[in-house]
């Protein structure tokens, strides 16, 4: 009994110390006759214990190899150690509390975005949409909506199969298109009119914006696709996602509409660049 | 580069007499916990935590060299120890110390002045 108690204290002295000399100590125990001897060498074990956690700090950890006297060092593996209790004990704590506090951080940072700044999307209908009464204009727009997004953004992009005229439901879908048209992608083009269901043909032409001096517009169509582009300044093709409105594709926040006399033919473009709304009229 | 023994003067008691029974031959620990007995007459018993506590000081200081284990030993878990040639002086040193101060000793009770 009395030793297996003086095992246990052996084994709580400083690694380094116990590695070195615990063998030893027992081999002496071991050679004890009487159970007074025994106890003595057993206190003496305890004494030991707490002198070396207590006074002995700088045989906590193992010497540093020597060097020889030339001042060659000499070298020893790593085989047999390994790392101390406590340090895994307290790598551990480390670890759970850094875990803990990136785990929070980042709770607290997706219910409080003032504190890091993360992109969420909003959608918002226009007013007009929603004072307008079940079944009227908005109701059957809404029924007939799709989603698209790229870059982060949403576009919602409401069309009816009906052509029918213009009402004040439609003005307002085409007046939200202007702030997020830019985000309209390439899948999004099979789902509003494509370049076959437009007239295209019927935009192209000379173009003058008048205000600011005159500035030169130019509106061609290549390889089926509508192009705009303002002498010296932009240039972009655009595809179309009304009758009359048409996007431009990989920019952001561009928007182009023709406007039509009452003979049918164009008579302007409406150009929407971000927060610049440009009036360019035919020549 | 020679170390200055006085150095590690004075010695502490555990130490004088670990030096002192590894002066005459190389010991492992037990023999020199029964031979430090046998110097005192039994009247200083060094514990083994004491001495390997003492032994772990004096190798790190280079007075004791480790020697390991000795083939063909009753007990294969013993390791020998030695004194070394720095240890050697500073022992010599520390009897040369304490032999003065025998001497003061003895020359300050022989000429007390007795009281009448």
């Amino acid at each position: 009994m009395l030793r297996f108690i003086y095992r246990g204290v052996l084994r709580a002295h400083p690694s380094w110390f116990r590695r070195r000399f615990a063998d030893e100590m027992l081999s002496i125990f071991d050679q004890t006759q009487g159970p007074l001897e025994a106890a003595r060498l057993l206190g003496d074990g305890v004494i030991s214990l707490l002198r070396q956690w207590t006074l002995r700090p700088e045989f906590l950890r193992e010497p540093a190899a020597p060097a020889t006297p030339n001042g060659t060092p000499l070298f020893h593996t790593f085989e047999s150690s390994k790392p101390r209790t406590e340090a895994l004990l307290y790598g551990g704590l480390l670890s759970l509390l850094v875990l803990n506090g990136a785990c929070w951080t980042m709770g607290y940072a997706w219910n409080h975005p003032s504190f890091v700044w993360i992109q969420q999307p909003v959608i918002r209908a226009p007013e007009s949409w929603r004072s307008k009464p079940p079944g009227q204009g908005a109701a059957t727009v809404a029924s007939d909506e799709s989603l698209y997004t790229d870059e982060g953004r949403v576009l919602l992009v409401f069309k009816s199969h009906n052509p029918a005229p213009k009402t004040k439901s439609d003005a307002s879908v085409d007046q939200a298109l202007p702030q997020s048209a830019g985000a309209l992608s390439e899948a999004a083009r099979g789902s509003v009119p494509g370049d076959a269901d437009v007239d295209l043909q019927a935009f192209v032409g000379n173009y003058v914006v008048n205000s600011g001096g005159a500035q030169a517009v130019r509106v061609s169509l290549e390889d089926g696709h509508l192009h705009l582009e303002i002498a010296g300044e932009f240039r972009s093709s655009f595809v179309p996602v009304s009758q009359s409105r048409l996007v431009a594709v990989g920019i952001n926040d561009c928007a182009i509409e023709f406007v039509k006399n009452a003979d049918g033919t164009v008579a302007q473009v409406d150009i929407f660049r971000g927060a610049q709304h440009l009036t360019a009229v035919r020549r | 580069m020679k170390q200055d023994t006085n150095s590690f003067l004075p010695l502490s008691p555990a130490t004088l007499h670990i030096l002192l029974s590894l002066a005459g031959e190389e010991l492992h620990g037990y023999g020199i916990m029964q031979e430090v007995q046998r110097q005192s007459d039994g009247q200083y018993k060094l514990g083994p935590g004491t001495l390997y506590d003492n032994l772990q000081k004096l190798i790190e200081r280079r007075l004791v060299e480790e020697l390991g284990h000795r083939p063909g030993d009753d007990d294969s878990r013993r390791r020998y120890y030695r004194l070394s040639s720095l240890g050697r002086g500073v022992l010599a040193a520390e009897i040369s110390r304490l032999d003065g101060v025998v001497r003061e000793g003895k020359l300050r009770l022989q000429t007390r002045p007795r009281r009448a």
